[in-house]
C-alpha cells in the first residue's frame, strides 16, 4: 500500500492511498482527516476490498462466485446476506435493462433467469450447468459504494475514490471547489462529481473488446466509450456496461427506469500532432 | 516495491547502496581502493595482440595502476599494431620468453581458446599473476586444472568475464539476490548476428590461424565465444548452479567449410526448476543481443539496461491532486477511462537501471580490479569461481549439443561455488 499524507496546506490536509485490489488499482484522496485516522481507514478500506474480492472473484478458488459456478445446475449454494442482496440486485438490473446487463453474459448459452434465489434458505442455484456468473460488470462500482458507506460512517465527508480509472466516486467537495472535477483521458469530456459517481465502459485501453452482448454472446466493439453519471457507483457501472452492450435504439428505453442517471458518449479527440 | 519506489530506486540512483560485501572483487574499482594503492603500478605483459588484446591495451591506457611493459604475438602485423599503442613495451614472439622476463608481474592472455590452458599454467609456474580471456579453456578438465593450479600458485587469477564488473549488472544482481523483484522464474540469453564471423585472411595458409573461431581444433564456436558471457547470468542471479543442460545446434546457413555451429540452442535447468536458455544464430540479427532475467514481480533487460514491473501501475491522475491542494488549486485531473488492468499494461516503458547513460561494459573496471589485486597480491573472493562456472557451463552446453544428451556437471569438476 502507498500512503502519502500532506499537511502543507493547513486548511486542506490531504491523504492519498493506493493499493492493488480486484485485479486493478484502488486510489483515494481523503481531505481533512487526521493522519493516524487516515492510516487506519486506509487499512480498513483495503480489508473491505479484499473481503469483497474473496466474495466476487470467480477466478479465486474458494470465492463465493467460484463455488456457485462450480456447483452446477440446480445445486443450492448457501450465501451470506450481502451476496444474496447483490444477486437480488443483479437480477433486478438484468430485468430492468432488458437483459443487457447480465452477470451470466459469459455463459455458453443464454439462460433466463440464470439463477434462482431462495430467500428463506438464503441460497442460490444456477439454472443450468452452462451458466457462469461474473462480477466484472459491477464489482468495482459496488465496492466503491461500500467504501463510501464505510468512510461516511467514520465521519469522512470529503473524498475522491478511483477504482481502476473506470469507476470514480466523489463525496462532498474538493477543498477549493464545489465538487470533484474529473476529466477523461484522450477526450474533451469533463465531469464534476458532487456526491456522485462516474462509470466508463468501452474497449480496453489497447483496443481489445471485453464486454459481451448478452443477447448475441458476441464481444462488443465500438469506437467510443459510454460514461454514466449518477449517485450510486454500483448503478453507474451496471448502466454503462448495459448501454455499451445494447443497440443504440435501446438506450432511451433502458435509461427511462433509472431516474437521476445520465449517460454520455465519449469520443477520443486527438491533438493532431 | 511499488512503482514510485521502483522508479526512485532504479531511475535515480547509481551504485550507491550496493553492498560491496556481496561483490568483493569490486574493491579495486572504488575510489578508496584506488587511493589505497597510491602511485603503485603493476607491470603487465600481454600475450595475444589480436583484436581483443588490442582492445585491452586501449583500456589499459585508462588504468593508472597499469604499466604495459611487454607484448607478445606470433603474428607480426598484430604485434606491430600493439606496439603502436605501447611503443616502449618489449616485443616477444614466443610467450615463454615473455614469461622469463622478470620485469613482468602479471600476464594478460588473449590468444585463441585452445592455447589458454598451456600459457596460463606456464604463467603460474613463472610466478605471474594472470588475467585470461574467456572462455577459461578448451575443456572442462583444463578449466579445472587451471583453477586448481592458479589457486595453488598463490597468484591472482582473473578470467575475462567483464560483466562481473559492469555497474548495471552489479546493481541489478544485487537487487535480484536480495529478492526485490520476487523469485527468479526464468533467464533468457540470446545473441543474434548476421555475419559470417570471418576475418580477412592475407594468405590461404593463415586461414585456420586467423579464423580459429570457426574450427573445432581451436574453438567451441558460439558456445565458448558468446554464450560464455551470458551463462553466468543465471548462476549470478540465483547463487546456484544448473543441474543439467540439453541443447541442439548445427550449420544452417554458413556452410563454408567451418566446423563449428552457426546456430545453437541450449537449455540449462536449475535445481529449483528455473530454466536458463541460450540461443544464437549468426544469419539473422533482428533481435540482436539479449539478456533477460524474469522474476515474479519484474523483468530485467540487462542488455538494454531497463527494468519493467510485472504489474506496472499507471501514473495516477489523482496523486497529483496532493500537490495541487497544497497550492490551493482546484485541479481537474485527467485519469478516467476504461478499466485499467495488468493485462493491458504491456506498453510499460520501464525504467532505466542506471540514472544516466553508462558507457562501457565493465572491461575497464575489470582491468582496474585486476591491477589492484595484482598489486596487493590478494585474490578477491568468488570472482574466479563465478567465471569458472561460466566457462564450465558453456563447455557443458557444447558437449550436450554434440552428444545430443542431457548432461550434468561431472562431479570431479565441481569446486566450492561459495555463497557471496
Amino acid at each position: 500500500m502507498e500512503f502519502i499524507y500532506s499537511d502543507r496546506n493547513p486548511s486542506a490536509r490531504t491523504a492519498f492511498v493506493s493499493f492493488d485490489a480486484m485485479h486493478t488499482v484502488f486510489e483515494m484522496i481523503l481531505v481533512n482527516v487526521e493522519e493516524e485516522k487516515a492510516r487506519r481507514l486506509a487499512c480498513d478500506v483495503e480489508s473491505l476490498l479484499h473481503s469483497l474480492q474473496s466474495l466476487l472473484d470467480r477466478h479465486a478458488a474458494g470465492s463465493a462466485f467460484s463455488m456457485i459456478n462450480a456447483a452446477g445446475e440446480g445445486v443450492a449454494v448457501g450465501v451470506d446476506d450481502e451476496l444474496f442482496s447483490i444477486l437480488q440486485f443483479c437480477e433486478a438490473f438484468r430485468r430492468g435493462t432488458y437483459g443487457y446487463f447480465d452477470i451470466s453474459a459469459l455463459s455458453v448459452y443464454a439462460v433466463a433467469p440464470p439463477y434462482v434465489l431462495d430467500a428463506e434458505a438464503r441460497t442460490v442455484a444456477l439454472s443450468s450447468g452452462h451458466v457462469m456468473l461474473d462480477a466484472g460488470g459491477f464489482g468495482k462500482g459496488y465496492a466503491l459504494d461500500r467504501v463510501k458507506e464505510l468512510l461516511a460512517a467514520e465521519g469522512v465527508s470529503d473524498c475522491l475514490l478511483n477504482f481502476g480509472d473506470s469507476s470514480v466516486s466523489g463525496a462532498g467537495r474538493h477543498p477549493f471547489g464545489d465538487g470533484w472535477q474529473v476529466s477523461v483521458k484522450d477526450s474533451a469530456d469533463m465531469f464534476c462529481l458532487r456526491d456522485g459517481s462516474l462509470s466508463i465502459s468501452g474497449c480496453m485501453p489497447d483496443g481489445k473488446a471485453h464486454i459481451v452482448n448478452p443477447a448475441s454472446r458476441q464481444m462488443v466493439s465500438r469506437d467510443y466509450m459510454i460514461a454514466v453519471e449518477g449517485r450510486s457507483a454500483f448503478v453507474c457501472e451496471v448502466l454503462s456496461t448495459a448501454l455499451f452492450a445494447a443497440p443504440d435504439e435501446m438506450r432511451q428505453a433502458l435509461m427511462s427506469s433509472f431516474d437521476g442517471y445520465g449517460y454520455t458518449e465519449i469520443r477520443k479527440c486527438y491533438s493532431g500532432i | 516495491m511499488d512503482r514510485r519506489e521502483f522508479v526512485r530506486r532504479f531511475g535515480a540512483m547509481g551504485l550507491a547502496g550496493i553492498s560491496l560485501s556481496a561483490f568483493p572483487w569490486l574493491e579495486g574499482c572504488t575510489r578508496a581502493g584506488k587511493d589505497a594503492l597510491g602511485k603503485e603500478k603493476v607491470r603487465l605483459g600481454l600475450v595475444g595482440t589480436g583484436s581483443r588484446g588490442r582492445y585491452h591495451l586501449g583500456n589499459l591506457k585508462m588504468v593508472p595502476q597499469a604499466e604495459v611493459v611487454a607484448l607478445c604475438d606470433v603474428y607480426r602485423p598484430n604485434l606491430d599494431m600493439a606496439s603502436a599503442i605501447f611503443p616502449e613495451a618489449r616485443r616477444y614472439e614466443d610467450y615463454r620468453l615473455l614469461l622469463d622476463d622478470s620485469g613482468v608481474d602479471a600476464v594478460i592472455i588473449a590468444v585463441p581458446l585452445h592455447l589458454h590452458y598451456r600459457i596460463a599454467i606456464d604463467s603460474f609456474s613463472a610466478g605471474k599473476h594472470v588475467l585470461c580471456e574467456k572462455a577459461m579453456a578448451y575443456t572442462m578438465e583444463e578449466c579445472h586444472d587451471m583453477y586448481m593450479k592458479g589457486r595453488a600458485s598463490g597468484k591472482v587469477f582473473f578470467v575475462g568475464q567483464q560483466r562481473l564488473f559492469d555497474a548495471k549488472y552489479i546493481k541489478v544482481m544485487d537487487a535480484v539476490r536480495k529478492g526485490e523483484f520476487g523469485p527468479v522464474v526464468n533467464v533468457r540469453n540470446y545473441w543474434f548476428r548476421n555475419h559470417d564471423w570471418r576475418r580477412t585472411v592475407p594468405s590461404p595458409d593463415l586461414e585456420r590461424h586467423i579464423n580459429w573461431r570457426l574450427y573445432r581444433e581451436y574453438s567451441r564456436g558460439l558456445m565458448t565465444e558468446l554464450a560464455c558471457h551470458q551463462l553466468q547470468n543465471g548462476t549470478w542471479a540465483m547463487g546456484m548452479l544448473p543441474e543439467k543442460v540439453m541443447g541442439t545446434g548445427g550449420i544452417v546457413y554458413w556452410n563454408d567449410g567451418r566446423e563449428v555451429f552457426d546456430s545453437v540452442c541450449a537449455i540449462y535447468t536449475f535445481p529449483n526448476g528455473v530454466n536458463m536458455t541460450f540461443e544464437s544464430v549468426i544469419a539473422n540479427r533482428h533481435f540482436g543481443m539479449g539478456e533477460q532475467i524474469l522474476c515474479k514481480d519484474a523483468t530485467i533487460d540487462l542488455a538494454g539496461g531497463r527494468l519493467y514491473m510485472e504489474n506496472p501501475k499507471p501514473r495516477s491522475g489523482i496523486r497529483q491532486m496532493i500537490g495541487d491542494i497544497e497550492k490551493g488549486i482546484f485541479s481537474n485531473p485527467v485519469f478516467a477511462g476504461t478499466s485499467w488492468s495488468a493485462e493491458s499494461a504491456s506498453s510499460d516503458p520501464g525504467v532505466a537501471v542506471m540514472p544516466e547513460k553508462a558507457d562501457g561494459d565493465g572491461s575497464v573496471e575489470m582491468l582496474q580490479a585486476f591491477c589492484h589485486s595484482a598489486i596487493t597480491g590478494q585474490q578477491p573472493p568468488h570472482v574466479l569461481e563465478e567465471a569458472y562456472y561460466a566457462s564450465l557451463l558453456c563447455l557443458l552446453g557444447d558437449e550436450a549439443i554434440l552428444q545430443g544428451r542431457t548432461l550434468s556437471i561431472p562431479q570431479e569438476f565441481m569446486i566450492d561455488y561459495g555463497k557471496s
